[in-house]
């Protein structure tokens, strides 16, 4: 295994990096993720950035209905995905918002219509102190209870949508394999 | 005059305590709008009133205070228990102190916690009674919207704060929303309102008319409440000819268009 060490600066951190991913590689994958999920709108290829088993074992082990274990996380993830895309977010929110514990949740995937974004930072708010539209975080590997690969570094992206208030999505990426592991989100 | 409105109002709304609610965290048609609305309606003068319904959602304005922000800058990555003390202190009025799990950690309604801030402002000494008042407004409000045992998303469960699971979950926003939780929305109107009634009567130099009665008001609250998407919220603010500083509050509310 190819062991990489080095401190880059992100965000607000000093982030060391050992593993097969480097900071800077998770910062490209993690930009053409966000270009492909929000600009180019292009679901099914941004829904290739996700560890579905990682995906699977977040469901379960917040579940809090008999619905949620069941539930196809690809379908679910795609529809999370198009959540914040979709003009009228209140009738996401009628739908389920996400919550894999709420059998309509699929449904935001036959609803319209979509709001189109030319950027990034078209569509999001830009975190204080940064002139980049997403941070990339690092946090203590045991931070995703449900992640089994416990060594190494992980990070989050928390993203904010500029045409929805109230919603902070948090993106967690594995060091290892620079895929997703954690997908959700905070509302107030 | 004044001292019989008062009177008459808190009777009124004293006798609400009596119903029995679960309740959740309000958006901006709450904490700005009808708090500005209530304030007329209790006698406050004009720019008084806009003053405490800007106050009430300075909370939600800060980053400092944010839920949002905090949670996201410090709770989630850092673990950091000062930033949930300050979510709690805020937004989720609680009788045990953090770190503790959530079953323990139960929002209360209307308690001597939600009411920590905003009774300080008829402290003698107190140099801005208008603003600690209106501040202390929204930790009180969002008592009723995040009663209950708060929810988990399975990140630093005994520091998390979110909406409680009986109101729909942390993952929507069923919490914050007024049609879904009448009865609560309707028991937080008429407490911040038996509240403005105190704090004037306390400071009458903030009260240039005679309040309205409770029960003169409760039909138009009731249609606040019930008013399930941005259309009707709008057209309801529209109907009160109450000018409103901020005219695009409602498009941040989580309510479908129609």
């Amino acid at each position: 295994m190819k062991i990489v060490l080095r401190l880059i600066f992100y965000g607000t951190f000093i982030v060391p990096v050992f593993g097969q991913v480097s900071a800077q590689e998770l910062d490209r994958t993690a930009r053409d993720f966000f270009e492909t999920w929000i600009v180019k709108q292009d679901l099914d290829t941004a829904n290739s950035f996700f560890d579905q088993n990682s995906i699977s074992n977040q469901i379960k082990a917040t579940a809090r209905s008999k619905v949620a274990p069941d539930i196809n996380v690809s379908q679910w993830t795609k529809s999370v995905l198009r959540m914040w895309l979709l003009q009228d977010h209140g009738l996401v929110n009628k739908l389920g918002h996400g919550d894999p514990n709420d059998p309509r949740t699929l449904q935001v995937s036959f609803v319209g219509p979509m709001v189109k974004f030319e950027s990034l930072d078209q569509a999001l708010e830009k975190p204080a102190g940064t002139d980049r539209p997403y941070t990339i975080d690092v946090v203590k590997p045991d931070i995703f209870p449900w992640v089994k690969e416990t060594e190494g570094e992980f990070w989050i992206t928390p993203l904010k949508f500029k045409h929805v208030s109230g919603d902070q999505v948090i993106v967690g990426w594995s060091a290892k394999n620079g895929k997703i592991v954690a997908f959700t989100w905070l509302i107030h | 005059m004044k001292n019989k409105g008062f009177l008459v109002a808190l009777g009124l709304v004293l006798a609400l305590q009596g119903l029995s609610v679960s309740a959740k965290a309000w958006e901006e048609d709450f904490h700005y709008g009808l708090t500005k609305w209530l304030a007329a309606n209790a006698g406050f003068c004009p720019p008084h009133a806009e003053a405490v319904a800007v106050y009430a959602i300075a909370p939600d304005d800060d980053p400092q205070r944010n839920a949002l922000e905090l949670t996201k800058r410090r709770i989630i990555p850092l673990g950091d228990v000062s930033a949930s003390r300050i979510v709690s202190r805020w937004h989720f009025p609680s009788l045990i102190d953090v770190p503790a799990r959530p079953t323990e950690r139960y929002v209360c309604s209307g308690c001597d916690q939600a009411r920590s801030i905003f009774v300080t402002a008829a402290n003698p000494n107190q140099q801005n009674p208008l603003l600690v008042f209106g501040e202390g407004l929204h930790l009180f409000q969002d008592s009723w919207s995040h009663e209950g045992v708060p929810g988990t998303i399975g990140l630093r469960d005994n520091i998390f704060w979110a909406h409680p699971e009986l109101r729909g979950g942390p993952l929507r926003h069923d919490a914050d929303l007024t049609h879904l939780y009448p009865y609560s929305a309707l028991l937080s109107a008429s407490q911040v309102y038996l509240a403005m009634l105190t704090f004037l009567n306390r400071y009458q130099r903030y009260a240039c008319i005679p309040p309205e009665r409770w029960d003169d008001i409760k039909a138009d609250v009731e249609n606040f409440i019930e008013a399930d998407s941005k259309l009707k919220k709008r057209r309801w603010f529209d109907d009160t000819r109450v000018m409103y500083s901020r005219k695009d509050f409602l498009d941040r509310v989580n309510l479908p268009e129609r």
